[in-house]
């Protein structure tokens, strides 16, 4: 039991704004009451003011909790994109009781991070141009956002951003778990961000893969239903803090959960459209089954990707079905981007928080404007508003363009 | 509440280098080379399939056909094996056309390529997509740490691939511009900077201890480090490829106490290939 103990990976301090809220007990509120976080939101005048629906965040909150760790004036001083990774990844610090600045010179502890941001550069130059900057002729070679956080944060272990388009946060979150069962560090802040910005609502419309409803923005994230006709962006950042279970219970601190298995893959088919072929997907699934030592029977609840589009919530169905086989027909499947729109790089590592919270309260979240069940996507669904279920163990799929594929199992620490 | 943390061992990790490649060319050189066909022995990229796709790939794709022909990857099955594409502000060019036309015309002038053709994960995706990889594939970097951090990742993923996959390889693919473009209002490009390329093609090795003269990287503890060619962690791609065409055992310190040791990749029992256009272009 305790070699086993020191091996689990745990979930000591969570922290995220988002659109939904800016904490675990705000974000569990919405998702338990079925509440939108979208609205009609104004590209910017590069955009000629076109109106998409999206999930927005009005203002990004730095928890007063973080005092010790990054001053308010540096925060208000930073950018959008820095704000989403600082203010999360400090509360986190903050919740699991760490202070890197301090623990590391006291205590010899490593605490590392691993961030989840798909396109960093991209936004950077895009947010300058649109101030009339210039980085974006003559670039400079600047240390990444992942860097300049990990330093204002005194985080004194590696550092490194990863990139898996929409599964980069959970890609975070399983390498996460391999810097702490290997021994390279103590602690690992993990998780990602994103932000709206006018060149990604331009290149996702223009791809067709935003949804184009234009009666009601709460109506147009509509994962699994017959009229569903693509996803709707939303930003936000949401970061974790992993510890061994050991140090963990040694410290006293809270356990949200335990993050007990991770499977990966790749489709190898298209570079943007999601492969009809369940397999791939599947065996990240089943890898990540495998990975907990736990069997189908035993997933509770299943966070699915469904992001809306027509041809990528059919495939995941299908997956699930394939991956879940017979125990598919009693798990509880709901997509949460219905409520929080789709976070882009933050997306998995909402939703293994969103699966926390299930864990938490034994509540499974709703899929809302689920109307029509497409019979494509027939899963075991939970249409527009929540439940009550006893929930131990949970599984989180994320799957992204160029195929990356990633499911996390995610359980109650208990 | 006790908030006292411990330590424990160190990053157990270590894959062998089966294969090395590095390639380069100016920015000016690289159309012509997407247009090439890109395959050797029975693996091949699709026809047309690097026509969107920006500078950076483009020569790692290249570095990773390197790395293929050099004789051990001839006909091994890479179909399960990981790519992992460590890139240094790709992207660039693309970015700024794509700015100045949203700019100008609104956002009907935007391509849909920009989000999969000049993503950190890009090489990384095109690299799985094009040759038909169904391992983990993801992108690392993003700024000047790049290489260490593909390097470290590498070593992170080996543990699980050794797990579910234990015949499979990682291929880690390092691209950045030796100086970075510089372009004009209009987005023209005003130098002709070259690209780089570097892969290593990893296999995960868990056992210990392992034959040390067979070309490997591992995590060691940076006082432990025996090499006299110490890089930093933001070293440019440039000086990390010289030291290993000059057969140096490198080391890339990553924190205060970690480093990434890369052993000398002369040995025989490793054939590299260096396939620099301009070179080529100047012997002719």
């Amino acid at each position: 039991m305790g070699s086993e103990q020191s091996s689990r990976i745990v979930i000591t301090g969570v922290g995220a704004s988002t659109p939904l809220g800016h904490s675990f007990s705000e974000i569990g509120d919405a998702l338990q009451a079925g509440r939108s976080g979208i609205d009609w939101y104004d590209a910017g005048t590069f955009n000629r003011l076109q109106r998409h629906a999206a999930a927005n965040v009005q203002k990004v909150l730095l928890p007063t909790e973080t005092d010790s760790l990054i001053p308010t004036e540096q925060f208000e001083k930073s950018s959008r994109i820095e704000q989403f990774m600082i203010g999360p990844a400090a509360h986190a610090l903050a919740d699991a009781g760490i202070n890197p600045k301090v623990d590391s010179l006291e205590q010899k502890k490593r605490v590392g991070i691993i961030a989840g941001i798909g396109a960093e550069q991209l936004k950077d130059w895009e947010s300058d141009f649109l101030e009339s900057g210039h980085d974006v002729f003559e670039a400079s070679c600047q240390p990444s956002l992942v860097h300049r956080v990990a330093h204002m944060l005194g985080v004194n272990g590696p550092a490194t951003t990863v990139a898996a388009a929409c599964a980069s946060s959970g890609y975070a979150l399983a390498l996460g778990k391999t810097w702490l069962t290997t021994g390279l560090v103590d602690a690992c802040v993990v998780g990602g961000c994103d932000v709206l910005s006018p060149t990604a609502l331009a290149a996702f419309h223009n791809l067709r893969a935003l949804s184009r409803r234009d009666d009601d923005p709460q109506k147009a994230s509509r994962p699994f239903d017959r009229n569903r006709d693509g996803f709707v962006m939303g930003e936000g950042g949401v970061f974790f803090v992993l510890e061994r279970q050991r140090a963990a219970e040694d410290r006293q601190c809270k356990i949200y959960g335990e993050l007990a298995g991770v499977g990966m893959s790749s489709d190898a088919s298209h570079m943007v459209t999601p492969c009809s072929d369940p397999v791939q997907a599947s065996r990240a699934i089943t890898e990540a089954l495998a990975d907990a030592n736990l069997s189908p029977a035993n997933v509770d609840y299943i966070n699915a990707h469904a992001a809306g589009t027509p041809v990528g919530d059919a495939a995941e169905a299908g997956a699930i079905r394939n991956a879940f086989g017979n125990a598919a027909a009693d798990i509880f499947v709901s997509s949460t981007k219905s409520m929080s729109g789709h976070l882009i790089s933050a997306a998995a590592a909402f939703e293994a928080l969103a699966c926390l919270i299930a864990i938490e309260r034994n509540m499974i979240p709703p899929t809302i404007n689920l109307d029509d069940p497409d019979e494509n996507c027939f899963l075991r669904h939970v249409p527009h508003q929540s439940i009550s279920s006893p929930v131990h163990v949970t599984a989180s799929n994320s799957f992204g363009f160029g195929g990356s594929n990633l499911c996390l199992v995610l359980k109650s620490a208990a | 509440m006790n908030h006292s943390l411990s330590s424990s061992a160190d990053l157990s990790a270590l894959c062998l280098v089966e294969s090395y490649a590095t390639a380069s060319a100016h920015s000016s050189e690289i159309d012509a080379l997407a247009r090439e066909k890109h395959s050797h022995g029975c693996h091949s990229l699709p026809p047309r399939f690097l026509r969107h796709a920006d500078e950076q790939t483009v020569i790692g794709m290249y570095s990773i056909i390197q790395a293929m022909a050099d004789g051990t990857q001839d006909s091994r099955d890479i179909r399960n094996d990981a790519v992992i594409a460590a890139t240094c502000l790709g992207g660039q060019q693309s970015a700024a056309r794509t700015m100045i036309g949203l700019r100008d015309k609104g956002p009907v002038a935007v391509t849909p390529h920009i989000v999969p053709q000049c993503s950190l994960h890009s090489v990384a995706s095109a690299a799985s997509v094009g040759f038909g990889m169904h391992g983990p594939n993801f992108g690392v970097g993003g700024g000047p740490h790049a290489p260490a951090e593909g390097f470290l990742l590498a070593l992170t993923l080996a543990p699980m691939l050794a797990k579910t996959s234990p015949s499979s390889r990682i291929w880690l693919v390092c691209t950045g511009w030796d100086q970075q473009p510089c372009l004009d209002p209009e987005g023209i490009l005003t130098n002709d900077p070259i690209c780089r390329g570097m892969t290593f093609v990893l296999k995960p090795e868990m056992a210990r201890p392992v034959d040390n003269t067979h070309p490997h990287i591992q995590v060691s503890s940076v006082k432990n480090t025996p090499s006299p060619h110490t890089l930093p962690a933001h070293g440019r791609l440039k000086e990390l490829c010289e030291q290993f065409e000059k057969g140096n055992c490198t080391t890339i310190t990553m924190t205060d106490t970690c480093a990434i040791e890369i052993s000398a990749l002369s040995s025989n029992r490793l054939s590299s290939r260096t396939n620099e256009l301009i070179l080529q272009k100047e012997a002719a």
